[in-house]
């Protein structure tokens, strides 16, 4: 049994794949991400310059040395930030918590999701897949029942990855890894365990707990490490909880009446995935991004937190006069964030006014209950529906 | 352009069209104020959002007549900030316009008047007229419960309706708790009232703020509605407010009947203790009120924070009843109770529940409850 599923899931070579992305004449070739300044040094190597013995933190010309025909791009931070975004997103959709270590990595607390999306390797594979197929992507993602095996699994079988180590197993897995797999040992601290004459994971496991003590806090966390013991909960920074959207358009779209049913389609989505959640938002973002691949965002907080698709939607309106909607779009995202968790819900004064989130309520909670048991595209908005045809 | 004017009365007019020369806005020019010296020895401001405007004005000693466009902050501050009891305002050319006050000489960057836009002058033909004190009051009864939910356009302003009765009705809602206030008005010209104010128009908040600043309350009000705009004039200074267009909810249907069992609460008790529960209240702000024999009782709980219960002796003997409330809702109107005595009257865990303040039968006040 599994006392709780935790992945760690972590983006393959994140920089270098990006650029990679969007540039496809750099695909299959070795690219280094970093400053081509005499002091640079080498960000992300992709996995084509790895073999060369490149890797990160190296300096810029000593990779250029070993890998001359790298291509060599200056990194686009803001970008990765953006992509980042739509990653931790896309984590969003399997958890609530979701707790992003860097831009390019984040534990998921699972937890309780089995009957959603099956065994933890059905998670992993499928979390894998949603990366794959909205970003382009890869991710390898470990999944064990603590952030600390999570993390290693993660790591073990890059790139594209996805290692599981069931409970039963902790011990088999861990035991023959060197001591720098343990968190927190850096080279020193693998040197100062070699000469204790600690070379795995599993000698520091099979220490006397009192020896472990004696060597402070740090060797009793290790010792708790190495036997697979890590309390430490996935720990979700609320404010950075949301539940998006969108869709990449079959063509290019213009002007607000074009834009409108898209949003309402995604507000339908994402109203429909935090009432499955027992969430609601207090804010939401609308997302377009344009024929050249621009992203343009913007946001606003919502006066009263809903999950209801017509109130997230009306809120999506007013942020449309932001956009410059003369431009082509090929993506339309709502996203809904600043989630609150179902409290105690205020009554609403004109129940039957058709702008009251009960009334709405009511409809969308039918519309739920349709689609979960016809599925859900048994019943849709009319305006979803292509008049052409 | 040349005047020179007392320091105190060119403040006064410039600070009421801050509210509304905005410092960021898309169009620049908004941010500017229209100053001109007229023929008649007076200068008049005018500001405006394009949904609210202010035109004011004052005397002075006009030189030379003339307009300029000028950014209303920092014309405003520097006055403000001056010594000197009168100053001098006149333009150069290219709208360059300096202002002197004893030592100080200003020269601040203007614009071309046609730069701003055209607004509607407010004629005198305005049909109701009232003590400019108790439509300030009326706007205090009813503001706090304006919606501030933009996606929710109808309920961001107040309702505002001249009745066959000659009483004007003012109504705000949030959709979840509502105000309203009824007052006579004696002098009103019926014939001229137009059908939209008799059938009710949804006046902005926003422009509610701007007449709670510039009208001054020893003096008479005057108003009318003229096709998309509400206009209301007041000795020197006329504001013309864009009305919210849609449909207000019809609130009549939602006011319960007077309830046989209500109780009578002192309003000091209940507003000290709505504070103090306050600080138990989870983020929900819900605070349940439990009625009973003789007792009213104020009962907040946050998982996190603890719990704080404080029964109040009331003259209260109707059946038990409780419900939860989102203490700040009970807060606003409690501040706007005058008389030292109110009524609350609750049915049961969801319906609205109604306060009646004892001072003023012309007022009502209605929350909507909270699951417990």
């Amino acid at each position: 049994m599994w006392p709780q599923i935790i992945l760690h899931a972590d983006m393959d070579a994140f920089f270098a794949a990006v650029e990679q992305r969007d540039r496809p004449e750099l695909k299959g070739r070795p690219v280094l991400i970093g400053s081509t300044s005499r002091r640079g040094v080498v960000t992300t190597a992709s996995y084509e310059a790895r073999p060369f013995g490149v890797g990160s933190a190296m300096s810029m010309m000593k990779a250029r040395e070993l890998c001359p025909h790298a291509v060599v791009v200056r990194p686009r931070m803001a970008r990765y930030s953006e992509i980042s975004h739509q990653v931790m997103d896309i984590f969003r959709d399997f958890s609530p918590r979701v707790e992003p270590l860097s831009v390019d990595e984040a534990f998921l607390d699972m937890t309780g999701a089995e009957g959603l999306f099956g065994s933890p390797r059905e998670m992993g594979a499928a979390l894998k897949r949603a990366v794959l197929e909205q970003t382009g992507l890869v991710v390898s993602v470990g999944a064990a029942t603590t952030k600390y095996v999570a993390k290693v699994a993660s790591d073990l079988e890059k790139p594209d990855g996805l290692v599981v180590v069931p409970p039963e197993e902790v011990e088999a897995f861990l035991h023959p890894l060197p001591v720098r797999r343990l968190w927190g040992v850096g080279p020193k601290g693998e040197e100062r365990l070699h000469k204790l004459g600690l070379m795995t994971i599993g000698d520091v496991a099979r220490l006397e707990p009192s020896l472990a003590a004696s060597m402070g806090s740090l060797g009793a966390h290790l010792f708790a490490l190495a036997n697979g013991r890590d309390p430490r909960a996935v720990v979700t920074n609320r404010a950075s909880k949301s539940v998006g959207s969108e869709r990449t358009l079959g063509e290019d779209i213009s002007g607000e009446a074009a834009v409108r049913p898209h949003l309402l389609r995604a507000a339908d989505d994402v109203a429909q995935r935090l009432r499955k959640h027992g969430y609601r938002a207090a804010g939401i973002r609308v997302k377009l991004k344009t024929a050249q691949f621009e992203l343009h965002t913007r946001q606003r907080r919502l006066v009263e937190p809903t999950d209801v698709a017509k109130s997230l939607y009306e809120a999506a309106l007013t942020l449309l006069p932001e956009f410059d909607l003369s431009r082509r779009f090929r993506l339309v995202g709502l996203a809904a964030f600043d989630l609150v968790e179902e409290e105690s819900r205020q009554f609403e004064l004109f129940k039957a006014g058709v702008q009251s989130d009960e009334h709405r309520r009511r409809l969308d909670t039918a519309l739920d209950a349709v689609h979960d048991r016809f599925g859900g595209l048994s019943l849709r908005r009319a305006s979803e529906l292509d008049p052409e045809r | 352009m040349k005047f020179k004017i007392n320091r105190d009365e060119f403040s006064d007019v410039l600070f009421k069209i801050q509210g509304v020369c905005a410092q960021k806005s898309t169009l620049p020019i908004l941010a500017s104020c229209l100053i001109e010296a007229q023929e008649d020895g007076r200068i008049s401001v005018r500001g405006t959002d394009l949904e609210v405007s202010i035109s004011t004005s004052c005397k002075a000693e006009v030189k030379e007549v003339g307009q300029v466009a000028i950014t209303a902050r920092r014309l405003f501050d520097t006055v403000k900030s001056v010594s000197a009891a009168e100053l001098v305002l006149s333009t150069e050319p290219n709208y360059w316009t300096v202002l002197d006050a004893d030592r100080v000489h200003a020269r601040i960057a203007g614009s071309h008047p046609e730069e701003f836009p055209q607004l509607s002058a407010v004629d005198d033909d305005l049909p109701v007229s009232m003590p400019a004190e108790d439509l300030l009051d009326m706007i205090e009864k009813t503001f706090f419960s304006i919606s501030t939910d933009e996606a929710r356009a109808s309920f961001t302003g107040c309702f505002f309706k001249l009745t066959e009765q000659k009483t004007l009705q003012m109504v705000s809602t949030d959709g979840h708790r509502l105000s309203k206030i009824e007052i006579p008005i004696k002098d009103v010209d019926l014939e001229k009232v137009t059908d939209a104010l008799a059938k009710g128009v949804i006046v902005p908040r926003k422009g509610l703020a701007e007449l709670k600043r510039v009208l001054i309350a020893d003096s008479i009000v005057r108003f009318g509605v003229k096709g998309d705009d509400l206009l209301v004039a007041n000795e020197n200074t006329q504001v013309t407010l864009r009305l919210i267009p849609g449909r207000f909810p019809n609130f009549e249907q939602v006011i319960p009947k007077a309830l046989e069992h209500n109780v009578t609460i002192s309003r000091e008790s209940i507003l000290a203790a709505l504070k103090r529960a306050a600080f138990y209240t989870a983020k929900t702000g819900n605070t349940r009120i439990t009625l009973s024999d003789s007792t009213l009782e104020i009962y907040a709980f946050d998982p996190e924070a603890g719990e704080l219960s404080e029964p109040i002796p009331c003259d209260y003997s109707g059946p038990g009843a409780s419900a939860g409330f989102n203490y700040k809702y009970l807060l606003d109107v409690v501040n706007v109770v005058e008389g030292d005595e109110f009524t609350f009257e609750m049915i049961d865990t969801e319906s609205p529940t109604v306060i009646r303040d004892l001072a003023r039968d012309d007022v009502l006040y209605i929350v909507m409850p909270m699951q417990i």
